[in-house]
């Protein structure tokens, strides 16, 4: 600049601070403000499920190994309700016998769904047997949704772990990203699926699919938010376990009887 | 000042990036995003009325129409065990939506579909079938002895020609 002066230097300064300064404005709190109004082609169905407020509730679920007898009701009712495709299981039972020496023998045929064969391999030596129903934890340190590229994974209020269909792109990170082996690529919608605690049911004040078909009072679940919930009187008084408490998922499924076989 | 139009020129692209920028996002970001977190909200919604619920609301929906039998499981120690644990879900046997629906049709009332109920075989068995992994004290039996005592063969229903499951106790 040819009369380049101090006058003439401040003033530039000056502009290029107000010039940042608004740019700054403009491309943070602008983009939040301006709503594209979409084509809507479809018709969205009158809710069903009104006046539910997901801010009320904090669910979390206890499983009662003591009492679990292996039946596969719940796997037999959460394949009911959820139309889970044949092959793949939102919740399963798994068997595990073990003896003093050597490790753990588990099985789970067909998730447990018809029940468990009487076993006669390896029963020399067993000192204790038991079932363990798994599901989906819905952790409060979540892999599965930390790792989701588009979005699609996320927590509602509620304290669950859900999936949108819409934005998943079906890309699997998150099949592998959690650790309790409770997510699975649908065949038929090829996106990520996994056990809702029956958020169609729940919503409305039904009790979980699972829950409702034991027949031995195994599965509970339970709104820790409210003061007088049995879940969360059995949360607060008995010595309640997770499953892999290491690494630092915080599952809200908690489990009753545990063994430290149990993964 | 000659070299303004440098400014200018970089005043232009920033304009242009910036307009392109809002008008993208403004496109690409879901309209109920940020309503409850870092998600589409409107997929809350969207999850709560993904289906209608298949089973019904435990053995009280059951007991709309089936008092008597709901009232002679309830002495039983059956009572713990939901109806549609055995029988299959509500809305299969009604072929409604909702159990008021149902009830709001009374010309339907016939018109109700078959009840699903596995072979007692299949059905007793799953439960009752003696394990080492089933907790102590539950009743169980050794199914192959418990027929062979009483001369009997493995047949569908053959639970059913002693036991009955509405009231098990003998």
């Amino acid at each position: 600049m040819k009369d380049s002066s101090r006058r003439n230097f401040l003033r530039m300064l000056l502009g290029t601070t107000v010039l940042g300064v608004l740019s700054a404005i403009v491309s943070v709190v602008l983009p939040g403000k301006i709503k594209f109004a979409r084509a809507s082609t479809k018709v969205q169905p009158e809710p069903i499920r009104t006046g539910y407020n997901p801010y009320d509730h904090l669910y979390s679920y206890v499983i009662d190994l003591h009492k679990c007898i292996g039946c596969g009701s719940c796997v037999r009712a959460c394949k009911m309700e959820n139309d889970v495709p044949t092959g793949f299981y939102r919740t399963w039972v798994e068997r595990y016998q073990k003896g003093h020496e050597g490790r753990a023998k588990i099985d789970s045929p067909s998730g447990g769904r018809f029940g468990f064969p009487t076993s006669t391999a390896g029963v020399e030596g067993v000192s204790k047997a038991y079932y363990v129903p798994k599901m989906c934890n819905h952790c409060k340190n979540t892999p599965c949704v930390q790792v989701c590229p588009f979005g699609a994974s996320y927590k509602t209020p509620d304290g669950l772990v859900l999936v949108d269909d819409k934005r998943c792109m079906g890309c699997g990170y998150c099949v592998q990203a959690c650790p309790y082996a409770s997510r699975f690529i649908s065949p038929i919608s090829h996106t990520a699926d996994k056990c809702t605690w029956c958020y169609h049911r729940i919503s409305r004040g039904l009790k979980t699919a699972c829950v409702q078909a034991c027949p031995t009072d195994t599965r509970k679940l339970g709104d820790i938010n409210d003061r007088y919930d049995p879940v969360r009187y059995i949360i607060d008084n008995e010595r309640v376990g997770v499953l892999q408490p290491h690494l630092l998922t915080r599952p809200k499924c908690y489990y009753i009887g545990l063994d430290k076989e149990v993964r | 000042m000659e070299h303004t139009k440098h400014l200018w020129r970089a005043i232009l692209i920033w304009v242009i990036v910036t307009i392109g920028y809002v008008l993208a996002r403004g496109f690409l970001v879901p309209e109920s995003f940020g309503k409850y977190g870092h998600y589409r909200g409107d997929n809350v919604e969207e999850q709560m009325n993904i289906r209608v619920p298949r089973h019904g609301a435990g053995i009280e929906s059951c007991a709309v129409c089936h008092e008597d039998k709901v009232k002679s499981v309830a002495q039983t120690p059956h009572v713990v065990i939901n109806c549609e644990t055995c029988h299959g879900p509500l809305r299969t046997h009604v072929e409604y939506d909702s159990i008021e629906a149902f009830l709001e049709n009374p010309d339907d009332y016939d018109r109700t579909g078959p009840m699903e109920v596995h072979s007692a075989q299949e059905l007793c068995i799953k439960c009752h079938d003696a394990q080492s992994a089933k907790p102590k004290g539950y009743p169980q039996v050794v199914v192959v002895t418990h027929l062979e005592e009483r001369e009997m063969e493995l047949e569908p229903d053959v639970c059913l020609e002693c036991h009955d499951p509405h009231d098990p106790q003998m």
